[in-house]
């Protein structure tokens, strides 16, 4: 019997939403540019959102079984507020995408791969991107997996081998430049790491046991958060306030391993990290984008947007790249964080007129009994 | 669809090969030079001149020869890319070992020559950084340690003396460098190199042009100067004595190899440039107030014997009274006698107890002798500021502006108390 290329296990759902946060790795330390070493103390924040967010979603996935977010969005907006606010969360979600595979193409720059044009990166990333989300639902879910476990791997091995490279001392004096600071940056890291959170609810509710949904949410989150707590205090530990110059920390810190004579500058640990969870992400983003578009379970349909959307975001990133001035561009990371607020403030705009409409719902139910 | 899904599989599958091949951009070793050690100077024009030491190896298994080219150029990367107008094979840097700034260079600022080698990726940013009091072409002429490659002895000689060396330099990378660089009011102290001629040898000294050298009084023919952008090659090759002839004009000499030494450490101001330099006692102080000292001696003069006493543990804590402004400092020290001039038995407790009174007054002179020379100076190489700045922010900020001007308000009291043992070998 064929697979059911549409429903996915629980422990693909919760890769899948850990890969849907882990992207923003790189930007953290971006916004994170006005606190240098108190970078890591913005986790705090973050987490901590990132908690109230996670019993919103619980509520939703638990109280609206099996429904996606363009059910949602009907039944919260009405049929043509849904699909107006449908096709905003896919602009929104198109540039986020288009952000996020224009920083791992910067990587290889970063790597004095410059004279490669940047078109003959985008080409490759976008057809296996496209070719990967094509195949369905089930086998993103299952690549999913495994580049999760291919992460976490990396960022045990990283931390392990950087281990002589840890300075405590290089994370004082705590909060140096204000916990007004921190809580900024804090609610940047909240936003970028939860922009294309959202995105789950097309692909949760297409879990095996639909009831398993607002757990394997919360088990993706846990993955995500250890990623982070780990990857970025290990990074704050070994830059300190050089951190602020970092755009890739992760890739720069390997450079610094030198374990012996046996083992030294392992920068495809960090490499491997780093495009495997953007290589994911896009194409999370664009299967995402595809289905927003309201061209799901058809797969011929769904082919023909995801090979439109690919194009678009192809076009977009080579667009980008002669406005942004590298992967340190502040200017793109505002645009990405303005995006990323829309996107989570429509989600929490349709939760609200959810539970609205769940209560006048019973209140009806309880007039009439 | 399903065309173009057999279409995307075909593209796919002709991209890999490409991408997993592996060996369509390999570089074997006969085609590359691998860079061990990079000099920085400023020449008479001003100009940057890189000095490369490189290893020559041909086959696998060989430890090669070393090879010094040089080159000028309005920056330091233009230098070096000048370099390669002279070499015909691909500069490898993954190993480079030492980064050695020539004094002239170094008094100019160091800041770009460091920046530059740190965020290069090819290199490491483990690489040991020095600064030469002569030149640093004169420093890679030379020979350091037993090793081929002055650029990895120098290396291997400051990393032996985290654990057995003499104590009084430490090791310092560029990755420390840089990140004491954004160190508020700390000054950074790099180990210095001296180049000690041997006798009837010429040369190395001032001059940063010739110098050619070889071992075993062989000629070599010296990459003259050449001024301008223009590169000169310098020859001479190290230990194995063969020459290369070199650009621009060249002289041919005989001398002996100079010998390269570890001096001391070179203390920087804020604005990265040199600013003075420390020697022996003053360089161990440093590195006691900084709880680096792990392994060093002290000879202590007790009724015209001279106790030699080699410290097992070393821990320095400080105390800050804000109030009264007073910085309490209390050293906690065990040390073992090693050697002495004439036989003392110690098997009375009263010549041991005026041992470690005698010790304990030369260690407080030598701390407080870094502190006066620290305040006197105007630069915090004690790293003082550091502890301030990280343990007591509050305060820190009162005067972080005027830093380490602010020192001399505070009164230092310190307190060591030293426990020795007699090795029985000493006995």
């Amino acid at each position: 019997m064929a697979k059911n290329k549409y429903v996915i296990e629980s422990y693909q759902g919760s890769s899948m939403v850990a890969s849907v946060c882990f992207a923003a790795l790189v930007s953290l330390f971006l916004v994170g540019y006005d606190i240098k070493h108190d970078v890591w103390l913005s986790l705090t924040p973050m987490i901590l959102g990132g908690t109230v967010l996670a019993f919103i979603f619980s509520w939703v996935l638990k109280n609206f079984k099996g429904e996606d977010l363009l059910q949602l969005n009907d039944k919260a907006f009405g049929k043509i507020g849904g699909k107006i606010v449908n096709w905003i969360l896919l602009f929104l979600f198109l540039g986020i995408s288009v952000f996020e595979i224009l920083t791992a193409i910067y990587m290889f720059s970063s790597l004095d791969m410059w004279s490669t044009p940047i078109i003959v990166y985008i080409i490759f990333v976008m057809i296996a991107v496209f070719y990967c989300a094509s195949l369905g639902l089930e086998v993103i879910a299952r690549m999913s997996t495994i580049f999760v476990l291919i992460i976490i791997l990396a960022v045990i091995f990283d931390t392990l081998v950087l281990l002589p490279s840890f300075h405590l001392d290089r994370i004082l004096p705590i909060a140096e430049y204000g916990w007004k600071g921190v809580g900024i940056t804090g609610g940047k890291f909240f936003i970028l790491q939860y922009a294309m959170l959202p995105a789950v609810l097309l692909f949760l509710p297409n879990l095996r046991n639909r009831a398993d949904a607002p757990r394997a949410l919360r088990i993706g989150l846990m993955i995500a958060g250890f990623y982070f707590t780990i990857a970025v205090l290990r990074d704050s530990m070994i830059f300190g306030d050089l951190v602020q110059n970092e755009v890739f920390p992760t890739l720069q810190a390997m450079r610094r391993v030198q374990l012996g004579t046996d083992l030294s500058r392992v920068e495809l640990g960090g490499l491997l990290a780093v495009l495997a969870n953007k290589f994911i992400f896009s194409c999370i983003g664009l299967y995402s984008i595809s289905m927003l578009c309201g061209c799901y379970h058809d797969s011929k349909k769904q082919k023909k947007s995801l090979a439109f959307f690919a194009v678009i975001i192809a076009v977009g990133v080579y667009t980008l790249s002669h406005f942004a001035a590298g992967a340190n561009d502040q200017m793109v990371v505002k645009y990405v964080l303005i995006a990323g607020m829309l996107i989570l403030a429509i989600f929490l705009l349709t939760v609200i007129l959810l539970a609205l409409r769940r209560g006048l719902q019973k209140n009806k139910q309880n007039n009439i009994f | 669809m399903k065309k173009v899904r057999i279409i995307t599989l075909i593209i796919l599958l002709l991209i890999l090969p490409f991408i997993f091949g592996g060996c369509w951009d390999k570089v074997e070793l006969s085609n590359m030079v691998i860079v061990v050690g990079l000099g920085v100077d400023l020449d008479a024009n001003q100009q940057v001149k890189v000095t490369l030491e490189c290893s020559n190896i041909t086959q696998m298994g060989s430890s090669g020869e070393n090879v010094i080219f040089t080159a000028t150029g309005d920056t330091m990367y233009d230098a070096i890319r000048n370099v390669s107008l002279e070499v015909n094979k691909k500069l490898f840097w993954g190993h480079l070992q030492s980064l050695v700034i020539g004094r002239k260079a170094a008094e100019q600022g160091v800041e770009q020559f460091l920046t530059l080698a740190y965020y290069t990726q090819e290199t490491s940013p483990l690489i040991n950084v020095f600064i030469a009091e002569g030149n640093a072409e004169d420093v890679f002429r030379s020979k350091a340690g037993v090793g081929i490659y002055v650029g990895k002895s120098l290396a291997e000689i400051v990393n032996n003396e985290k654990s057995y060396g003499s104590g009084k330099v430490y090791p310092i990378t560029l990755e420390e460098i840089m990140h004491e660089s954004v160190t508020e009011g700390v000054a950074i102290s790099i180990p210095t190199l001296a180049v000690e001629q041997a006798s009837g040898g010429s040369g190395g000294g001032g001059s940063s042009s010739g110098g050619g050298s070889s071992s075993g009084g062989e000629s070599s023919s010296g990459g003259g100067s050449s001024s301008g952008s223009g590169s000169s090659s310098g020859g001479g090759s190290g230990s194995s004595g063969g020459s290369s002839s070199g650009g621009g004009v060249s002289s041919t000499q005989t001398q002996q190899q100079g010998q390269v030494k570890v001096s001391g450490m070179a203390v920087l101001k804020k604005d990265m440039s040199l600013d003075f330099m420390i020697k022996d006692k003053e360089c161990l102080a440093v590195l006691c107030w900084r709880n680096l000292a792990n392994s060093f001696s002290v000879v202590v003069k007790k009724d015209n014997n001279m106790i030699n006493l080699e410290n097992a543990r070393w821990k320095l804590k400080k105390k800050w009274d804000f109030k009264d402004k007073v910085l309490n400092v209390t050293v906690s020290t065990h040390m073992y006698v090693v050697e002495m001039d004439k036989y003392i038995h110690f098997s009375n407790r009263k010549d041991l107890d005026d041992l470690e009174k005698k010790t304990e007054e030369e260690l407080e002179k030598m701390l407080k002798d870094a502190w006066e020379k620290s305040i006197k100076e105007k630069s915090d190489y004690l790293f003082i500021g550091e502890e301030l700045h990280n343990y007591h922010n509050l305060e820190w900020k009162k005067f972080e502006k005027k830093w380490p001007e602010k020192m001399q308000d505070f009164k230092l009291n310190v307190n060591v108390k030293c426990d020795i043992k007699v090795t029985r070998e000493a006995v």
